[in-house]
């Protein structure tokens, strides 16, 4: 459902991405994980269609994102890091406009159930989006990506701002989405959420798929190690 | 898609205090520029009427002696019914729109008095004495709000269209779906403008309602109207498409703004009065006041030659005043004298009006006013041409005068009442409305084409 | 010492700024075509009058022997002088007459308006190193002072600034430091050029005061664009970011520069309309035939004169009763004429008392006013040409009158002036007063245009104090 072949990503004479190549099928969660610049972000903006790649492709649903950007969003939902909000329309206002920039008919007690199962308060169903917390907004943004009802799901530190208990419910909102055929490619910081939410779980350094771990073989501290000694040989060659 | 966007665009629209601002100086001054309009149009045509009605009240006098005189109720004297008192008046009369445009109106002269007595100079009634001072600040009409203003609420409307999106980041949350940036830029774009300048649209229509104006006028009007607040759409697009910089945007904008409405218009109207510099009025004053003393000099000579050049005249009443014929003869030289310069004044004027014609497509805003002011028949060219057939008029007054005058006799009720009352043909308008209209689109067309090669289409 | 290392940071970042610098270098270059623009029109304005007077004065003296009176119908022309600073500031020079036809029984008003034979755009402004001041000025200043809060509010270093001890007033002191100086920068170049330009348009007439009026105009103009700097400075500091700051003030330089000024005409005539041309030229042709159509001041005319002769008859008058009835009605006439201008002059200092009012809103208001007074080329320098003009028209008609009614003897109309005569008829030359003279017309404006700059300190300076507080609660 999300494919990656060979996708390579250069800015200048950056190589932001290097000849990437992954497949997320449906009914699996696959998370990125890395430092800050290793090219998380850019491969979900390579996913977006936000930037053309400079080799290879990233599909979705077997449709090239490059070639045919607008299909290829049709059938992906996004949850940014920051979800930013229209601040003066209210949390139901801003859920149902980009409900429907995502093409689907969805009734108004649906998007009400969305905001439910995405865990915001009814009071702040219909407050105005500029009184929202971070967390708040992030809960809207999750109800717009289930709204959307995609096949592919893009995450961008989803749970960055979120509490233990939000954390907790969301990655159980994932867990149901997997069970409905949905694939969710997720780039996340947090080890833990990603083991316990993901099924395979790559580490990127330097724009490189360095390694494949699988969640379920691999302890939290067995994948902390790993996840480090990668980074320390990426911290020992920059030395 | 793009009516998801605009129903999106309604709500925030309506929510923002900063829009609704925009929409009411847009209603509140475009209202105020026509009621301006209508203020001035209401002056102008009462002081015409006064006018008109003067030398129409003397006329009539002067016809009832004249009749009394031919039909022997009353004795001929020297001075009753004679033939250097006959006048008429000469009004330039307001297009049907020019309470849309006033252009030159405030300025030029508008009302004459055609008759033996005056010359092409002395045939226009001391109209100067307005407040110099508030000529120069010119008048708040409805072609001044279009050009001028409306281009300003378009770009408080415009620039930030994707530019706050962009930069908060929800840019992202909202491309992330099927739709693209161009999409949302014009949906959003034409949204707002196209409340805004619909607006407008309706406050013009309200403006011709105090009109009766040909349909082709309100067609031709609308049009340049239209394309003109379409110039600024395509540009605002072309853009906004570009950056992703509100500031940028607004400035880019605001810059051309600045260049399209005040300086190119500057330039080209510094290197056009250079170019083709107007005559010296006074050099013409001089010249006819030469005239002028030359026929005072040689009055005599000048009598003995025209009754040389009609011998069929005999010389009525002694008794009539000799400088009746001496300030005819001194206006017919002015007009011979002073037909040269004439000419050169309306070479140089058309000559300013072809380089003004070739050079306003260098700016919208110039071509628009343009436009706008020949079809409100409140352009140069339009005061040019009532003064010319003013000029036309009075020498036929003269021709028909001038024998009875210089004889010292009298014309006949019959020759006076053919004398037409003076209603001069109004100016064409010609295709320069058309081709106005023409150039905004292609123009508007080309920054559109610009916007899509070269504009972004994604963050 | 703060302030001034704030300030001399500030102007880094103003030179650093390219689109500003860009700006600045075309404002330079509009400022170089405006005055060399101003002042050829201003000395072939002169050279145009010049020519005027000497062909005026040819065709007088050629007239050869003329029955006086009807000299007088002819008449000469009074030409209005130009000051060289209406290179700088045309005011109203080209809306007002440029001559006045000084004829017997009638005071005209000056004709030839410049304006009508321009025949281009009327919408837009022409150019002059005056609008260059008033208008383009204030928005490079705006676009040079925008950031000056609003930039380091954004980018953090506002906060980091206070945050290490340095006072909100020192922050003030070194933006306003840095205004000045900019201020400074921007006026000597411009200000370079516009005097250069005066001092290079050749006129005949000169002002007796041109060293105190172009003091006055730098000073008008420098506090016209300090008052600017304030208001950049205060919505700078109120705006959370340079966006907002940016729109603030363009739209302040919209609605305060172009907007207002231009409606401010209308206001003026919807309040105190303008009397119909018709209607006043209708007076003075009554005032002009008021004498002749009343038998009544015919007969005190006569018995003046008998009076003053001490003749039983007017046949037993030593002079030609009708050149003395001549000068009679004019006598009787002026009065009257001058009645009717002060009225007229009434009605258009009251629309210019509107106009002063609304420059407690517009301070563009007041300084295009206080501008084209001191460069004299407003209404009050033109009023006094026509009032000079009109004396001398009074003087030349009484000499020809006299002429007439002391030499026609039995003549009558049929008496002609020797040639010579003419040559004793003065040419009008006009001359440009001082500006004591108009000096309390323009105190309201004065008084305007600093209570602006007091508001714009008190705003900025108030605008500043908040956002120290704001910045500190964050």
């Amino acid at each position: 459902m999300i494919e990656a072949r060979n996708l390579t990503k250069r800015f200048g004479n950056t190589t932001a991405l290097n000849d990437l190549s992954f497949t997320v099928p449906a009914r699996e969660t696959f998370c990125f994980l890395g430092a800050n610049g290793a090219g998380k972000t850019t491969t979900i903006n390579l996913f977006l269609g936000f930037l053309p790649p400079s080799a290879g492709s990233a599909l979705v649903c077997g449709k090239d994102v490059a070639e045919e950007p607008e299909a290829a969003r049709a059938l992906t939902a996004y949850i940014p890091e920051q979800v930013a909000l229209y601040p003066e329309l209210t949390g139901f206002e801003n859920l149902k406009f980009f409900a429907s920039l995502g093409g689907t008919d969805v009734s108004e007690s649906d998007l009400i159930s969305g905001l439910e199962a995405a865990g915001l308060q009814q009071d702040a169903f219909h407050q105005r989006a500029v009184t929202y917390s971070k967390g708040m907004r992030q809960k809207v943004g999750i109800a717009i990506a289930l709204a959307k009802r995609a096949q592919v799901l893009l995450l961008d530190e989803p749970m960055s701002g979120l509490d233990p208990k939000a954390a907790n419910d969301f990655c159980e909102l994932l867990r149901n989405m997997n069970a409905r055929d949905v694939a969710i490619l997720m780039v996340t910081h947090d080890l833990f959420r990603a083991r316990e939410v993901g099924h395979r779980l790559g580490i990127l350094k330097a724009g490189e798929l360095v390694e494949i771990v699988h969640a379920s073989s691999v302890s939290a501290s067995e994948l902390e190690e790993i996840y480090l000694a990668h980074m320390h040989d990426a911290a020992g060659k920059a030395a | 898609m793009t009516t998801i966007l605009m129903k999106l665009e309604w709500l925030r629209l309506r929510r923002s205090l900063a829009s609704r601002l925009v929409f009411a100086v847009a209603l509140l001054s475009s209202l105020y520029a026509v009621w301006s309009g209508l203020h001035w149009k209401q002056a102008y045509l009462a002081g015409q009427a006064l006018h008109e009605t003067q030398i129409e009240e003397r006329m009539q006098g002067w016809r009832t002696a004249l009749a009394d005189i031919e039909s022997g109720k009353a004795e001929s004297t020297p001075y009753d019914a004679r033939p250097m008192d006959v006048r008429q008046a000469a009004s330039h009369e307001p297009g049907e729109l020019t309470h849309l445009a006033i252009g030159y109106r405030d300025i030029m002269p508008s009302r004459l008095t055609l008759g033996a007595w005056r010359n092409e100079i002395s045939m226009v009634e001391r109209y100067e004495f307005d407040n110099p001072l508030i000529l120069s600040l010119g008048r708040f009409d409805f072609a001044f709000f279009l050009i001028v203003v409306l281009p300003v609420l378009m770009i408080a409307l415009s620039f930030d269209v994707v530019a706050s999106d962009l930069t908060s980041g929800r840019a992202r949350l909202v491309l992330s779906n099927a739709v693209s940036l161009r999409q949302v830029i014009y949906a959003r774009l034409l949204l707002r403008n196209g409340l805004l300048c619909g607006l407008v649209l309706l406050v013009l229509l309200v403006g011709f309602l105090f009109a009766e104006a040909a349909a082709s006028e309100y067609l031709l009007w609308t049009g340049v109207c239209m394309s003109y607040m379409v110039f600024w759409f395509a540009l605002i697009f072309c853009l906004v498409a570009a950056s992703r910089q509100a500031e940028a945007v607004a400035a880019r904008l605001l810059a051309c703004w600045l260049v399209l409405i005040f300086a190119i218009p500057a330039v080209v109207d510094s290197a056009v009065q250079a170019l083709n510099p107007p005559p010296s009025k006074l050099a013409h004053l001089s010249v006819a006041r030469i005239a002028e003393a030359e026929a005072a000099r040689q009055t005599a000579a000048l009598t003995e030659g025209f009754l040389a050049d009609h011998p069929d005249l005999s010389v009525g009443d002694e008794e009539v005043p000799g400088y009746y014929r001496g300030t005819f003869l001194a206006n017919e030289r002015v007009r011979e004298y002073t037909a040269p310069t004439v000419a050169d004044f309306r070479a140089a004027a058309e000559a300013r009006e072809a380089g003004l014609s070739a050079l306003q497509y260098l700016s919208p805003a110039l071509l628009a006013q343009r436009a706008l002011y020949r079809l409100a028949q409140a352009d140069a060219a339009a005061s040019r041409h009532f003064l010319d057939s003013a000029g036309t008029r009075l020498a036929e007054i003269s021709e028909l005068v001038g024998p009875a005058v210089i004889s010292r006799n009298r014309i006949s009720l019959q020759e006076y009442d053919q004398i037409t009352p003076f209603d001069p043909e109004t100016l064409p308008v010609g295709a320069g409305a058309v081709t106005g209209m023409a150039y905004l689109l292609a123009l508007s067309l080309l920054l559109a084409l610009a916007s899509l090669r070269a504009g972004r289409n994604s963050i | 010492m703060i302030a001034r290392q704030i300030a001399g940071k500030d102007l880094q970042l103003v030179f650093r700024n390219r689109r500003v610098m860009a700006v600045f270098v075309a404002v330079v270059l509009v400022m170089l075509g405006a005055v060399l623009i101003g002042a050829e029109r201003t000395a072939s304005f002169d050279r145009e009058r010049g020519s005027a007077l000497a062909a005026d004065r040819e065709v007088w003296l050629g007239q050869g022997a003329r029955n006086p009176h009807s000299a007088a119908h002819f008449s000469r022309y009074a030409f209005k002088p130009l000051p060289a600073l209406a290179s700088f500031d045309p005011g109203t020079v080209d809306y007002a007459g440029l001559a006045v036809w000084m004829e017997a029984h009638r005071r005209n008003p000056a004709t030839f308006r410049y304006a009508e034979s321009a025949g281009a755009s009327s919408t837009f402004e022409s150019l002059s190193p005056a609008w260059v001041l008033q208008a383009l000025v204030p928005l490079l200043i705006a676009l040079a002072l925008f950031p000056s809060y609003a930039g380091e509010r954004e980018d953090g270093t506002l906060r980091q600034l206070l945050g290490t001890g340095v006072t909100a007033g020192a922050v003030f002191a070194g933006k306003l430091l840095a205004a000045l100086r900019l201020l400074l920068l921007i006026l000597l170049p411009l200000v370079a050029l516009s005097v250069l330009a005066v001092m290079a348009t050749d006129v005949d007439t000169h002002q007796p005061d041109p060293l105190l009026r172009t003091l006055c105009l730098v000073a008008v103009y420098g506090l016209y664009l300090l008052s600017f700097c304030l208001v950049a400075i205060g919505v700078s500091a109120l705006s959370p970011h340079r966006r907002s700051a940016a729109i603030a003030l363009f739209a302040f330089w919209f609605v305060f520069v172009v907007l207002v000024p231009r409606l401010a005409g209308d206001l003026a005539l919807a309040r105190t309309p303008q009397p119909d041309a018709t209607e006043i030229a209708n007076s003075l042709g009554e005032i002009g035939m008021a004498f002749w159509d009343s038998e009544e001041l015919r007969e005190s005319a006569r018995q003046r004169a008998m009076d003053e002769y001490g003749v039983a008859t007017v046949e037993d008058l030593p002079i030609d009763y009708a050149a003395y009835e001549l000068q009679f009605s004019e006598e009787y006439a002026d009065p009257l004429y001058a009645k009717v201008y002060r009225e007229l002059n009434g009605v258009h200092a009251a629309q210019e008392r509107t106009l002063s009012t609304l420059s407690i809103i517009s301070p563009t208001l007041a300084v295009a006013r206080l501008s084209a007074g001191l460069a004299g080329t407003d209404r009050a320098h033109h009023l006094a040409f026509t009032e000079e003009a009109e004396l001398h028209r009074q003087e030349i008609i009484k000499q020809m009158n006299d002429d007439m009614m002391l030499n026609a003897g039995d003549a009558g109309y049929s008496y002609q002036s020797d040639p010579a005569f003419w040559e004793e008829i003065a040419d009008f030359h006009g001359s440009l007063p001082p500006l004591s003279r108009f000096a309390g017309r323009y105190l309201w404006d004065v008084i305007a245009l600093l209570a602006w700059l007091g508001a714009a300190f008190l705003f900025a300076r108030t605008a500043v104090a908040r956002a120290g507080d704001m910045e500190r609660v964050r």
